[in-house]
C-alpha cells in the first residue's frame, strides 16, 4: 500500500518516537499559542471595529438617575433631583443640533407571563385572584402596587377567565415567568436600522393610542410558537401578560444582536391614560438618547446638549453621558493586550520553528548515506525531497492537530478575560493553518541541503 | 556499451588538489566480466563512481550506447542508474528499517511498477538467490553473507544491463564470499555485465578481464588470457 522509501521515513519516525514526540510538542506549542493569540487578535480587531460601529457608541445618553457604574461612590442608584422630569418632548432639542440624527426614548421594561407554571403556583394564583377580584371592582384606571411595580390591567384582560384564556389557542402564552424588552419612541428603530420581517412597526397613532401593542425580537418569537406554526402565525394574536393582553404587530428581523431576545412596546407619555404620578414614576426610568452618524461629533454634541439641558432644567439636574468614551478605553486595553500575546506568541512560534529546522537538520544528516543509497538506487533529487518533506509535513501535521487541542481552550479563556464573543472556530484554523506553514518553511532548510549533494558523497559517510 | 574518454577526476581538498584519476579511458561491452584491482587509494572506487554516475568526472567525456551522458540532468542520470545500473557495496547498505523483500522491491518503485510486479520480481529474485525463507526479515537479522545476497537481488530487480559491484566479498568469510561470487557469475552468463572492485587476485582471476589502477591511472587492462586492451 505505501511505498518502500516512504515505510522506511515511517519506521525511522516511529523508531525515534521520543525525538518525534518532542518534534511534534514543538510544533503543536508554537502552532497553539500562535492559534490562539492570533483568533484573539483577529476577534479584537473585528469586534473593537463592530463595537464602536454600533449605535450605542454612537449615541449620548440623557437620564436623570445616576447609574451605579457612574458613580463615584456606587451604592445605588439614585436620583438627581426631585423636580427633573424627563418626557419625550425634551427629544425636540435634537432638532436645534444638526449633527444629531436620531432622538429616541428607550427605557427597560418587563413583562410577566402568565402560563400553566404561573397558575400551579398557589402564590400566584392567589395573587393572580386577587387581581382579578379587585379589578372587578373597579375602573379600568386601577394601579395595583404590589412589590413596588405597578401593573396595569387592560379592560379585555378583566373580561376574561385565565384557565379559558390558558386553553384558548388563539391566545399566545410564553414558558417564561418574565421576559424583557424596552418601551422606545419611533426613531428607535430607524437609529438601529430594524424592520419587520413579519407585520409592521408601529404607525404614528399606536404611539398615542390606548391599545397594548407590543413588537417581537425574531428569536423571542420562535420561544411563543407551538411546533406546527410559523412565525407570521403570531401577527394580530394577542400575548398573556399580567399587564394584561399585547397584541403582536410586528416580528423583527434578525438583527444577530441582543434586540432579537427583545420585546417592544411603544412609549408615550403624553398619552391620555398617564397621570402625574405615573409620568414621575416613569422619568426614573426615563433615558433620552441622542444619535450621530459621525462619532467625532459625539464631543460637540454631548456639550451642545449639556447647555440645552442645563438651560432648561438648571445645573447638575441631568446626566449626560458619552458611553463611546469608556468603549474607546476598552478597545485600547484589548487590542494592546491582544498585541502584546501576539507578539509573544510569534517569538515563541519563531523560536519552535528554528529548534525544529534544527533537530530536523541533525536528523536528516544522520539520514545523508540513506539519501546515497536512495539515490544510487534511482531517486531523483525531487523525489528524496519530497520524501524528507512528508516527515515534516508528518510532524507537523500531528503537531498542529494536538496545537488546535491547546489552542481552541487557550483562545476561550482569553476570549471570556477580554469579555469578547467567543466566535473564532473558522480563524483558529486559519491562524493555525499559517503557523503550521511557517514551520514548515523552516524545515525545507535541512530538506534542501541535498539539493546539490552527490550519490557517491552521500554514501562515504558511516 | 560504455566508453570513458580521457576521463579526469580532481578532488577540492581545503588547500591542496588531489588528482583521484587522470585521462583514464575505459571501454566496456555487454556481457563483459570485469575485475579492476589496485591498492589502497588508487582510484578504483573513484572509478566505479563514475561508471555508476554516482559522482562527475572534472573532464572527459562518459558515452553510454553511444550517447554523451556526462552532463545529464539529475532526473536523467537517476533514469540510468534505475534501469541500466545494479550497485553492490562492501558494507551491503540495505535499509535496516526494510525487510529483505522491501529492500529488494524498493529500485523498482523508482521504475514506477506496480505493487504486485515489485513483489513477484522480488520474491522471483530472493528465491533465486536462495534466500525464500528470509524474506520478511530485516537486515539486522541476517548474517553478512545472506544480507549481500539481498544486495545483489536488489542490483538485478530492474534488470540491468550492468552490475558495478564495489568489493561485494571484503566483508565476508570465503566460503560466503564464493557463494556471492558464484551468484555474480550466474548473472553473467545470463547477460549481465558485471564490473567488480576487488582485492583478491583470486577473484580477480575469475574474471573475463582485468584492470589494474595505480596512482588514477591504468596500469595494466588484461583482456583474456594476457590480451593487452587500453
Amino acid at each position: 500500500m505505501f511505498s518502500e522509501p516512504f515505510k522506511i521515513i515511517f519506521r525511522r519516525f516511529v523508531d525515534r518516537l521520543t525525538e518525534s514526540g518532542f518534534l511534534i510538542i514543538s510544533v503543536a506549542l508554537g502552532v497553539g499559542a500562535f492559534a490562539a493569540s492570533g483568533t484573539l487578535f483577529v476577534n479584537v480587531v473585528n469586534q473593537n471595529d463592530e463595537l464602536l460601529n454600533s449605535p450605542t457608541y454612537k449615541e449620548i445618553v440623557v437620564s436623570t438617575r445616576a447609574e451605579k457604574e457612574t458613580m463615584e461612590f456606587p451604592v445605588e442608584e439614585t436620583l438627581l433631583s426631585d423636580d427633573t422630569i424627563l418626557t419625550q418632548s425634551d427629544l425636540n432639542i435634537s432638532q436645534m443640533i444638526p449633527s444629531i440624527d436620531y432622538a429616541y426614548i428607550m427605557n427597560n421594561t418587563r413583562l410577566k407571563m402568565i402560563n400553566e407554571s404561573f397558575i400551579n403556583d398557589s402564590d400566584n394564583f392567589q395573587h393572580s385572584q386577587q387581581i382579578k377580584a379587585i379589578n372587578e371592582s373597579s375602573s379600568n384606571e386601577t394601579h395595583i402596587d404590589e412589590n413596588s411595580q405597578q401593573m396595569e390591567l387592560e379592560d379585555s384582560f378583566l373580561d376574561e377567565n385565565i384557565d379559558d384564556a390558558l386553553n384558548d389557542k388563539s391566545i399566545v402564552k410564553s414558558d417564561a415567568d418574565e421576559i424583557s424588552g424596552y418601551e422606545i419612541t419611533f426613531e428607535f428603530f430607524d437609529a438601529w436600522n430594524l424592520s419587520t420581517e413579519y407585520g409592521s412597526l408601529f404607525s404614528t397613532n399606536d404611539y398615542s393610542s390606548t391599545n397594548s401593542l407590543i413588537i417581537l425580537g425574531s428569536e423571542l418569537a420562535k420561544t411563543l410558537l407551538d411546533d406546527d406554526e410559523d412565525l407570521s402565525s403570531l401577527i394580530g394574536k394577542r400575548l398573556l401578560a399580567m399587564q394584561g393582553y399585547q397584541t403582536i404587530v410586528g416580528i423583527l428581523e434578525d438583527s444577530n444582536s441582543t434586540y432579537d431576545y427583545q420585546f417592544f412596546l411603544p412609549y408615550n407619555d403624553l398619552a391620555n391614560n398617564i397621570g402625574f404620578s405615573q409620568l414621575r414614576k416613569n422619568s426614573m426610568n426615563t433615558q433620552l438618547r441622542f444619535s450621530v452618524s459621525d462619532s467625532t461629533q459625539l464631543e460637540s454634541v454631548s456639550s451642545m446638549l449639556e447647555q440645552s439641558f442645563e438651560s432648561e432644567f438648571g445645573k447638575n439636574q441631568v446626566i449626560i453621558s458619552n458611553p463611546r468614551f469608556e468603549a474607546e478605553q476598552t478597545v485600547a486595553r484589548n487590542a494592546g493586550i491582544s498585541i502584546l500575546i501576539l507578539l509573544l506568541a510569534i517569538s515563541g512560534l519563531f523560536i519552535s520553528s528554528i529548534n525544529i529546522a534544527h533537530i530536523l537538520l541533525s536528523r536528516t544528516l544522520r539520514m545523508k548515506k540513506h539519501v546515497g543509497i536512495l539515490m544510487a538506487l534511482g531517486a531523483t533529487r525531487k523525489q528524496i525531497n519530497k520524501l524528507f518533506s512528508l516527515e515534516a509535513i508528518m510532524i507537523i501535521v500531528l503537531g498542529t492537530v494536538l496545537g488546535l487541542f491547546i489552542a481552541i481552550p487557550i483562545n476561550r479563556q482569553m476570549q471570556s478575560a477580554l469579555n469578547l464573543t467567543i466566535n473564532s472556530n473558522w480563524t483558529i484554523l486559519v491562524s493555525a493553518f499559517v503557523s503550521s506553514i511557517l514551520i514548515f518553511s523552516f524545515t525545507l532548510i535541512p530538506i534542501r541541503r541535498f539539493d546539490r549533494i552527490k550519490p557517491a558523497d552521500a554514501m562515504r559517510v558511516g | 556499451m560504455i566508453d570513458l574518454k580521457n576521463i579526469s577526476k580532481i578532488y577540492d581538498l581545503a588547500e591542496t588538489k588531489v588528482k583521484a584519476l587522470n585521462e583514464v579511458n575505459i571501454h566496456i561491452d555487454r556481457g563483459e566480466y570485469i575485475a579492476i584491482m589496485g591498492p589502497s587509494g588508487s582510484g578504483k572506487s573513484t572509478l566505479m563512481h563514475i561508471l555508476g554516475i554516482l559522482d562527475t568526472a572534472s573532464s572527459g567525456v562518459y558515452e553510454l550506447e553511444g550517447y554523451d551522458i556526462t552532463t545529464l540532468a539529475d532526473k536523467e542520470q537517476a533514469r540510468i542508474r534505475n534501469n541500466h545500473f545494479g550497485f553492490i557495496f562492501q558494507s551491503f547498505n540495505l535499509f535496516p528499517e526494510l525487510s529483505a523483500i522491501e529492500n529488494v522491491m524498493l529500485p523498482m518503485q523508482y521504475a514506477n511498477k506496480s505493487q504486485k510486479e515489485r513483489k513477484d520480481r522480488a520474491v522471483y529474485l530472493l528465491n533465486e538467490v536462495g534466500l525464500s525463507h528470509r524474506f520478511n526479515h530485516l537486515p539486522t537479522m541476517m548474517s553478512g553473507g545472506e544480507q549481500q545476497r539481498v544486495a545483489i537481488a536488489r542490483a538485478l530487480s530492474n534488470e540491468p544491463d550492468l552490475i558495478l559491484a564495489d568489493e561485494p566479498t571484503g566483508n565476508l568469510p570465503t566460503d560466503k564470499g564464493d557463494e556471492v561470487m558464484q551468484i555474480l557469475e550466474k548473472a553473467n552468463k545470463d547477460g549481465v555485465s558485471v564490473v567488480m572492485v576487488t582485492h583478491n587476485p583470486n577473484q580477480g582471476k575469475r574474471a573475463k578481464r582485468i584492470i589494474n589502477v595505480r596512482d588514477g591511472s591504468i596500469v595494466l587492462n588484461e583482456k583474456e588470457k594476457g590480451v593487452k586492451n587500453v
